[in-house]
């Protein structure tokens, strides 16, 4: 025990004489003050950032694995589920924690809507919040069609026929979105270039936007 | 710049190891729930893409399901997406539609009318797509 105590505390130091370590702790872990009244529905936020980690986790995972082409995307996925080490339980997490992400980030939501946290001074808590919900949802969509089953594939030609119904600029959006007029293979390398890059990457810079203002801000108090 | 406790009046806890402790317990329940329902919920050998057969029955994930009903009871495509277009806006503005300070939802009676009421419909959407 006290051994334990001699190396904390010598690390402690070391860490203290080049980086203030102490003080870090202090200012952002025990002396981080929060209101007496924050109960359990105040995790909701932590718990969707919780399920964010568990998405990259397996995600990455899966991707070592996955092969982005329609021949052979849903024959990879099979491979994973049926025949690599644990590979069923990454691809069923990343499939059913998806879904609960999405309810979790509107549970958060409902939470702030109630307690009305998103008022001054936290407006723009509340428009990054959304702009993350947006953002899930994006790489839910996204996220759905990499396997290439049936249901996938046309509920990727469903779901990009409701941009490609805006006025004026539908059918330019719908051949981007697409890659072409039709789902090929180059709609399945562009939403995968888009679900495991561009959108974890904006994600990542409104989670930092959010917790930014959080911690400079505060949360909210009692009513 | 951390807050000190003189800032709140009703007295504070530190987050460590006080509220921390509450996320890490949900955070434990969370992952009791997934890992749970990721055995429950084995994969099941899934229908290759078809291009050439149209699924009779094609319905989006239950997230979806509200801008998928959406689109199917407004007449006009354009105009289920200028609506949809119009609900997203509103709600990333909301905290500059709605400026009253109040925070209590009893002391709020409109607001919180127009909340239930957008909650429900959002329900009862996602209900009626799922079913209809």
């Amino acid at each position: 025990m006290e051994l334990i105590k001699d190396i904390n505390k010598k690390v402690l130091d070391w860490l203290d004489e080049r980086y203030d370590a102490r003080q870090w702790i202090r200012e952002n872990l025990t002396e981080k003050w929060v209101h007496k009244h924050i109960n359990w529905l105040y995790c909701f936020g932590g718990l969707s950032f919780l399920g964010f980690l568990i998405q990259i986790g397996t995600g990455i995972f899966l991707m070592m694995y996955y092969i982005p082409t329609p021949k052979d995307a849903l024959a990879s996925v099979q491979h994973i589920a049926n025949n690599v080490p644990f590979g069923w339980l990454f691809q069923r997490l990343h499939s059913i924690s998806a879904n609960v992400v999405n309810l979790l980030v509107m549970f958060h939501m409902l939470r702030v809507l109630y307690h009305g946290a998103y008022k001054k001074p936290r407006e723009f808590q509340w428009v990054s919040g959304v702009f993350l919900l947006l953002i899930t949802m994006a790489m839910s969509f996204s996220g759905y069609l990499l396997p290439w089953t049936q249901l996938s594939y046309w509920g990727a030609i469903i779901g990009t026929e409701m941009p490609g119904a805006t006025p004026f600029i539908g059918e330019w959006l719908l051949q981007l979105i697409r890659g072409g007029a039709q789902i090929t293979g180059i709609t399945l390398t562009r939403f995968y270039a888009i679900h495991v890059v561009v959108l974890p990457l904006t994600l990542i810079v409104f989670l930092g936007l959010h917790f930014w203002m959080i911690k400079k801000v505060g949360i909210s108090g009692p009513m | 710049m951390a807050k000190t406790k003189e800032k709140y009046e009703e007295g504070a806890v530190p987050f460590v190891p006080v509220h921390i402790m509450k996320e890490m317990v949900a955070a434990f329940i969370f992952l009791g729930i997934l890992i749970p329902l990721a055995i429950l919920y084995p994969f099941e050998e899934p229908e290759p893409a078809n291009p050439f057969v149209t699924p009779e029955h094609i319905k989006p994930e239950w997230y979806f399901l509200v801008a998928y009903q959406i689109l199917k009871i407004v007449p006009s495509k354009a105009l289920g997406l200028v609506l949809q277009g119009i609900a997203i806006l509103a709600i990333i503005l909301l905290p500059f539609l709605d400026t009253n300070p109040e925070r209590n939802p009893r002391k709020r009676p409109l607001f919180s009318i127009i909340a239930i009421i957008s909650i429900l419909a959002y329900i009862i959407l996602t209900i009626w797509g799922k079913y209809s």
